[in-house]
């Protein structure tokens, strides 16, 4: 009997009829609906398309915007961009790593935070800038992340 | 298909536009290095290898990707190409994880092939072993008794429950044909004089030997063997082991004077008239003296002194008490042999730690045992003595200070702090030195040793050659000795042929940055431990201490070796690259990627430390096998080839086709038979055409000692894995497999069979296989 | 009177949903509403409202909150226009001399609203070019001498002719927006902004080759650009711009977005057909090129979104009207995103042919804090490092190339004396060796082995052969390399080593580090006769490395000390010098 997660997949995978070629919009959907690409779900894709797993995997190892573990609830996004490193951004992470307590790609104990370095957000003239979950933080000082984190903590009740 | 002409280097050649640029050069019989391309698989331009110009284009392109056109200008080489190729060589090097040989081959001064002789030992083929051995080695007996095997040190399995017992096994496959005899090359007519018959001078007649020279050694004491003989206890090194080995030696042509002094008798000046070349090993025979007061006493003898006197034959006495000074393997031989001549109380005196003593541990366990006691952190200040005649010794209590040039921790006196103890004799063990005097006419070192070439061992005189504990440094271990006999003897050989001298060692790749973690999960194997005849029984006489192992004790101990050498390594196609180029010139340490090797699978054997990236297993995989079973991961530096997941090959859907194995450039993925170890040693190829079934596909059959190891077919694309790895299988096929395992390598032999012409029934039991095969 | 919002990402970011929320509460009720535009470049100055008055007059108001443009509000309500939150005069220089072909609509139109677009004369291009048909325009792109915007500036009818050659029954036009440069918006600031602009250009582009079919790869990063372009898509349908027949025509046209999925070489042409074909993002050796094989292996052509927002313009306006701005060999217009150090930091679009300095001076009103400008950085991980000195090159294809940069996508990355020239060459080939496929042996291993020297020399452990090995790699990486990515990934090394040698010098030969920007070799100490007690520095210390009494002078503990910053941040007395070299034995 299929499950909620295998009936999404299918949901996803019926949308398209070139699996192969939309490969990486199946696995976007994929994530956004698991918060990352897991081995179930890839092994999935390949019962049901034929595609090697090997492919699915290099294919999700491939590009940055694909995660093979899960994220936190509130997934910090520091911006390494060119801007962002001229104002300061290696600080940011550095706060962001000492406050959470936890290295770039890891999440914290109680699945709250996960933070990453990435690509430009393309916000440079805010720069330094971080973006959590869908909102974009910029012009931001080591004080200003500290206060962040701080109000969404006090927001969970921590 | 349409033929063009096109200028390569300026020469006229006809090219085919359905091939590549790459091809068509190669087909014209010029060589452009590449390490990405193969004939069955798409272009990939990874390596950047075979970057050509192209007249009328500014860049360089990579003739793999290049079509031709006619008409078309192509330069090969040029000052910048070959820079350009340089350094792309010595990038890869820098992220090549790679042992072209294993570290104990690196570590041994004669640079014996261990891996080879241990993983033939493990396979049951002890001959097999000796004659390698031999061929590096003139007395594995006694060395096998007496090395501190340096090899042990370096050997991986260390990281594990313990060093492979490298030294036993090799005594082993000794003692299992004492009677081997080397066969020589055809007398050349040229004369060698070898002056000291010692490990160097044993050696370097027995390489010379080989080499077809006619050897005359001059031996002063009245038999061959240097300090073997009057060095080393026979309860280690029992005398008739040692006079075998040297038959041997005199079974090969070589002539053994005794008796018969330089300096004396004979002068290097007269052995050259009468020899084609003459070598020097006579060895350090003077002790070192104590250095502290009264060290002149009666009863203060040199070390070797009191071993040489036993060996020989001669009455010692040395009394109830006996104190030994020093740290080394001569302390422990005098102090151990004090014990056997009947000294009551034998004490070591070592002004460090047992920590830091340079003699071996189961040496000063054994000593241990058999009652010796050790005093550490003291040095002798004051020979105590009446009459001119020992009484004791003043000792200065020593604390460890700070770590030397050696790494050592050096022993800093405590001011004040002495102790006395009494002995009748006091045995100085802290060195040996060359007696200088005997020696006339070539140039010494500050040291009194005959100073000689590193490489080639030449003296200050032309022909004349020196090696072994007289030379440079001074005295060093009898292995060392050998070493330098052996490399002396290269070198005499070039010298009289012309030729230069080769380095000791060509260049190999040497993995850096190994870490043990990639061990982890190793099946534990105990190291198996010579056995001792009993402590108390053994202290009384000089016979021997150490029994052979059994041979069921040599495979079980010989299947633990880790084969840390590259399997690949007389195949490999980026060694030879690297050596053209000098690509280790240029070092680029930083980060490497460690990753344990993957041996689940019964054929191949994948070592991603040695992956180049050149991307031919995965395109081999895709485009030849159809399987996808392997893929590239990660992005960058990080890049991969491995299964989905990681899974270990023999778990993967790998179908056994054998194409990665046969692409690859490498040793990356390598290909094995069933047998316990895979020694890579020199191979013999031939022609041979598959005969399962009717598509006759032709391959290379390569075996090593007449066995197969591997089959290469002509063109990947057209077999069947039956054909890679079922006769090589078959005809290696391990007695001791469990029904298991054989069903596990049936199932991968009919793996990959879309191209076998005929039927194969999946249920054929592997015993029928096997009859069907062979 | 029209109130205009800027509502791009960086206007959201900066605040623009409390200014709409503020302004629509005091609106409501009233005839006034608020529009909501993309972002019209002046990001210096986010939130921005732009008021045009019933007579056709602008007024800009800038860094807006709730609270200010509740005021505003209020104000307009009353009949004024207030003064409060104009920007000034000397800030509105930021538009002077700047001409806008390919922003003109971003800030002016509504990017979700078609009729915006067709009201400021979109759409007349397609029109005019359905009648022109595909030589023509080709010829007209040729006349206007419009080369590549992605970076390497080719030609475009160039690219435009191979493609139209290439006989087969399917070709694409491929809109390259995986705008990638670290250091780059205006890719998305066009499609946030004007959306249709892009559209109509590939469809143009579509005519010229003999495509039905357009692809837009567009960077997973930039949602709301996303979100926009397919509203657009869907509007073109209502409004017979895309299917069958268009316009009446025999043309026939439709779109199909695909989004990347993070990586840089994906703005490679062969590795984005790569991706597009679903898999991993790798380069491929040329020929065969994409207007031969391209998507699904049939003929292709590839322009980036700035490239393609130029297109209606110059068939509204004609090829010699483009040609007539700019400089011998690179014609029209080019937009730059200016970002770092630089005081108003936007978008600019200006005629070709200006120097830097115009641009960084001119428009943009110099340094922050007026320091001085050290070098400006432009074609992101490909470009280089200008220093202040050569500000004055003129900027066009040929003359920014000889500097040892590129023209790029147009980032420029303003530096003041603050900028460690080596620890950016080390930003950059970070940023590449994250962003090397991992294909080919240069990239692959030569910019990690690069990173790692520059690592040392920023750590302080450099050593004077380090300086000629990275020239010898970048060298050899630049001709090894198999693509654009890994040819150019050694020019920021590169063009520092070339004008900013010393600097590499100081870390290596005196371990100093002249921005005293590398952690490794600065230290912080207090100045004792600035410093008055007040120990802020010490409680915002998150490693404890600061002691004192209240009232005295407090000090740093260097062993301790992490060089985060914080407490230079916190003091209110500037009494916390940072030391590097010799000055800080």
């Amino acid at each position: 009997m299929a499950g909620k997660f295998e009936i999404k997949i299918d949901e996803i995978l019926n949308k398209y009829s070139a699996p192969d070629e939309s490969l990486i919009a199946i696995l976007q959907e994929v994530q956004a609906f698991c918060g990352y690409i897991s081995r179930d779900a890839v092994e999935y894709i390949t019962a049901k398309t034929g595609i090697p797993s090997s492919r699915i995997m290099g294919v999700a190892s491939f590009y940055a915007g694909f995660r093979l573990k899960p994220v936190g609830k509130y997934r910090i996004m520091v911006c390494m961009g060119t801007a962002c490193h001229v104002n300061g951004s290696e600080r940011i992470g550095d706060t962001v790593k000492r406050v959470l307590g936890i290295e770039a790609g890891d999440v914290t104990e109680d699945g709250l935070f996960s933070w990453e370095e990435v690509a430009c957000l393309g916000c440079c003239s805010i720069s330094p800038a971080m973006m959590i979950n869908d909102t974009v933080y910029g012009t931001l000082t080591q004080q200003k992340v500290i206060d962040i984190i701080e109000n969404i903590k006090r927001g969970e009740g921590k | 298909m349409s033929i063009v002409k096109i200028f390569i280097n300026g020469k006229e050649y006809s090219a085919d536009t359905t091939k590549t640029l790459l091809d068509n050069i190669l087909d014209n019989g010029i060589y452009l290095p590449h390490l990405c391309h193969n004939k069955e698989l798409e272009s990939y331009g990874g390596c950047g290898l075979c970057l050509v110009e192209v007249e009328g284009i500014r860049k360089p392109l990579r003739a793999c990707s290049t079509t031709v056109s006619d008409g078309m200008k192509v330069t090969t080489s040029t000052p910048e190409l070959e820079k350009s190729r340089k350094i792309s060589l010595s990038l890869i090097m820098s992220d090549h994880g790679g042992d072209c040989k294993a570290p104990c081959f690196m570590a041994c001064p004669t640079h014996q092939d261990v891996q080879g002789y241990v993983g033939l030992i493990a396979n049951g083929k002890e001959r097999e072993a000796l004659e390698l051995i031999k061929k590096d080695n003139p007395l594995p007996a006694s060395i096998g008794r007496v090395c501190p095997h340096p090899c042990e040190e370096k050997c991986r399995r260390k990281h594990l429950e313990g060093a492979v017992s490298i030294c036993a096994l090799k005594r082993f496959a000794a003692d299992s044909y004492m009677d081997y005899v080397p066969e020589c090359a055809e007398l050349n007519g040229k004369k060698i004089a070898v002056v000291g018959g010692g490990p160097a001078g044993l050696s370097c007649a027995y390489f010379l030997a080989l080499k077809g020279y006619k050897v005359k050694i001059f031996e002063a004491q009245s038999h061959c063997g240097g300090m073997l003989r009057y060095g080393i206890p026979a309860y280690r090194l029992p005398k008739n082991t040692l006079d075998e080995e040297i038959d041997v030696i005199k079974k090969m042509g070589v002539e053994i004077i005794c008796n018969t002094a330089l300096g004396k008798d004979f002068t290097v000046e007269s052995l050259q008239k009468e020899f084609d070349a003459v070598f020097l090993a006579t060895g350090a025979w003077r002790s070192t003296k104590l250095g502290c007061d009264g060290d002149s006493s009666d009863g203060v003898v040199g070390g070797i002194d009191m071993l040489y006197r036993v060996a020989n034959g001669e009455k010692v006495d040395l009394g109830k008490k006996v104190a030994v000074v020093g740290g080394g393997n001569t302390a422990i031989d005098a102090v151990r042999t004090a014990v056997r001549l009947g000294a009551e109380n034998v004490t070591l005196i070592y002004r460090r730690t047992e920590a830091e003593m340079p003699a071996e541990i189961e040496e000063i366990r054994d000593a241990k045992a058999e009652g010796v006691e050790f005093k550490f952190l003291v040095s002798p200040l004051e020979v105590v003595s009446e009459n001119g005649k020992v009484k004791g010794l003043k000792l200065q209590k020593m604390a460890l200070g700070e770590p030397d040039a050696s790494g050592r921790r050096s022993p800093v006196a405590i001011e004040g702090s002495t102790e006395i103890i009494d002995c009748d004799t006091i045995i100085s063990a802290i060195g040996q030195r060359v007696k200088a005097e005997d020696i006339d006419s070539v140039e010494l070192t500050k040291k009194s040793t005959i100073a000689v070439d590193e490489r080639t061992y030449q003296t200050s005189l032309k022909g004349v050659f020196a090696a072994g504990d007289v030379i440079n440094k001074g005295p060093d271990i009898a292995i060392k000795a050998i070493a330098g006999g052996k490399y002396a003897a290269r070198s005499i050989d070039c010298y009289l042929k012309g030729v230069e001298v080769p380095p000791e060692l060509p260049v190999y790749s040497v993995n850096k940055s190994f870490d043990a973690k990639v061990l982890e999960g190793t099946p534990e194997i105990k190291r198996c431990e010579v056995t001792l005849t009993d402590a108390l029984e053994r202290k009384t006489n000089f016979h021997e201490v150490a029994f052979t192992f059994t041979k069921e004790d040599a495979i079980k101990e010989a299947s633990r070796c880790l084969e840390c050498g590259c399997s690949a390594v007389y195949s490999c196609e980026l060694l030879p690259l690297m050596r053209d180029y000098d690509a280790l010139s240029l070092t680029l340490n930083g980060k490497s990627r460690q990753y344990p090797k993957d041996k689940s699978h019964p054929f191949i054997v994948r070592d991603n430390n040695k992956c180049i990236l050149c991307g031919q297993c995965v395109r081999a995989c895709c485009e030849i096998s159809g399987t996808e079973n392997l893929g590239l991961f990660g992005r960058g530096f990080g890049t991969i080839p491995m299964s989905a997941f990681d899974l270990p090959l023999g778990e993967s859907k790998c179908v056994s086709c054998g194409a990665c194995v046969n692409v690859c450039p490498t040793g990356a993925l390598v290909s094995i038979t069933p047998t316990v170890k895979n020694p890579p040693l020199p191979f013999e190829d031939e022609d041979y055409i598959c005969t399962f079934c009717d598509k006759n596909c032709r391959f290379t059959k390569r075996s090593i000692n007449g066995t197969i190891v591997k089959m290469i077919p002509e063109k990947i694309s057209e077999v069947c894995s039956l054909g890679v790895f079922g006769l090589p299988a078959i005809n290696n096929m391990n007695a001791y497999k469990t029904d298991e395992e054989k069903q596990k390598i049936k199932e991968c032999i009919l793996g990959s069979m879309k191209n076998y012409q005929g039927e194969i029934d999946k249920n054929i039991t592997f015993d029928e296989l096997s009859n069907k095969l062979c | 009177m029209r109130f205009l919002l800027g509502y791009g990402s960086c206007g959201i970011a900066s605040g623009a949903n409390d200014v709409l929320e503020g302004l629509n509460e005091a609106f409501s009720g009233t005839e006034y509403t608020v529009e909501k535009v993309g972002c019209n470049g002046l990001c210096f100055a986010e939130p921005i409202v732009e008021v045009i008055t019933d007579s056709g007059d602008s007024i800009l108001y800038g860094r807006l909150n709730k609270d200010s443009a509740v005021n505003f509000a209020e104000k307009i309500k009353k009949g004024e226009l207030p003064l409060e939150n104009r920007l000034s005069e000397d800030e509105l220089k930021f538009l002077n001399g700047q001409k806008r072909i390919v922003l003109s609509g971003c800030g002016k139109i509504d990017p979700e609203n078609i009729d915006s677009y067709i009201e400021n004369g979109g759409y007349k291009a397609l029109e005019k070019a359905i009648r022109m048909g595909s030589d023509k325009i080709i010829e007209e792109i040729k006349i206007s001498g419009l080369r590549g915007r992605g970076g390497a500036g080719f030609p475009t009818h160039f690219k435009w002719q191979a493609a139209k050659s290439a006989q087969s029954d399917e070709k694409y036009i491929v809109c390259n927006a995986d705008e990638g440069d670290p250091g780059a918006f205006m890719d998305r600031a066009v499609l946030e902004g004007d959306p249709h602009r892009v559209l109509e250009g590939m469809m143009i582009a579509g005519i010229a080759i003999g495509a039905e079919s357009g692809v837009i790869y567009v960077r997973a990063e930039y949602p709301l650009a996303v979100k926009r372009l397919k509203i657009a898509i869907s509007q073109m349908h209502e409004k017979g711009y895309l299917g069958k027949n268009i316009l009446g025509s025999n043309f026939n046209f439709d779109f199909h977005i695909m989004m990347g999925a993070g990586a840089f070489v994906c703005g490679e042409e062969t590795a984005l057909l790569a991706s597009l074909s679903g898999n991993r993002g790798m380069p491929v050796t040329k020929p065969p090129f994409p207007a031969q094989k391209g998507f699904r292996k049939k003929p292709t052509n590839i322009n980036n979104v700035e490239t393609f927002a130029n297109v209606s313009w110059i068939i509204d306006n004609g090829g010699e009207a483009f040609a007539s701005m700019g400089t011998e060999g690179s014609k029209g217009t080019k937009v730059f995103a200016l970002a770092g150090r630089v005081k108003r930091g936007g978008l600019v679009e200006v005629p070709m042919g200006l120097t830097i300095n115009d641009i960084v001076f001119g428009i943009c009103g110099g340094i922050k804090n007026d320091a001085k400008v050290k070098a400006v950085q432009m074609g992101g991980p490909s470009g280089g490092c200008i220093p202040a000195n050569m500000l004055d090159t003129v900027i066009d294809y040929e003359n920014i190339a000889k500097t040892g940069a590129i023209m790029g996508s147009g980032g420029m990355i303003v530096m003041d004396e603050k900028t460690c020239m080596v620890d950016m060459a080390k930003f950059f080939m970070d940023f590449t060796s994250k962003e090397s496929c991992g294909k080919c042996v240069p990239c692959r291993i030569g910019t990690t082995r690069m990173l790692e020297i520059l690592k040392r020399i920023t750590d302080g452990e450099g050593t004077c052969e380090d300086i000629d090995t990275l020239v010898e790699l970048g060298e050899s990486i630049k001709v090894g390399a198999l693509c654009g990515l890994g040819n150019s990934a050694p020019n920021p090394v590169l063009t520092t080593i070339r004008y900013f040698r010393n600097e590499y010098e100081e870390h290596i030969n005196n371990k100093c580090c002249p921005a005293k920007k590398c952690t490794a070799l600065i230290q912080y100490r207090i100045d004792e006769s600035m410093c008055r007690g007040c120990s802020l520095c010490s409680r915002r210390c998150p490693v404890d490395a600061i002691s004192g009494v209240v009232k005295s002078p407090y000090k740093i503990d260097s062993e301790k000390c992490v060089r985060c910053g914080q407490c230079i941040d916190s003091c209110k007395f500037n009494a916390i010098n940072v030391l590097s070299g010799e000055e800080s034995k």
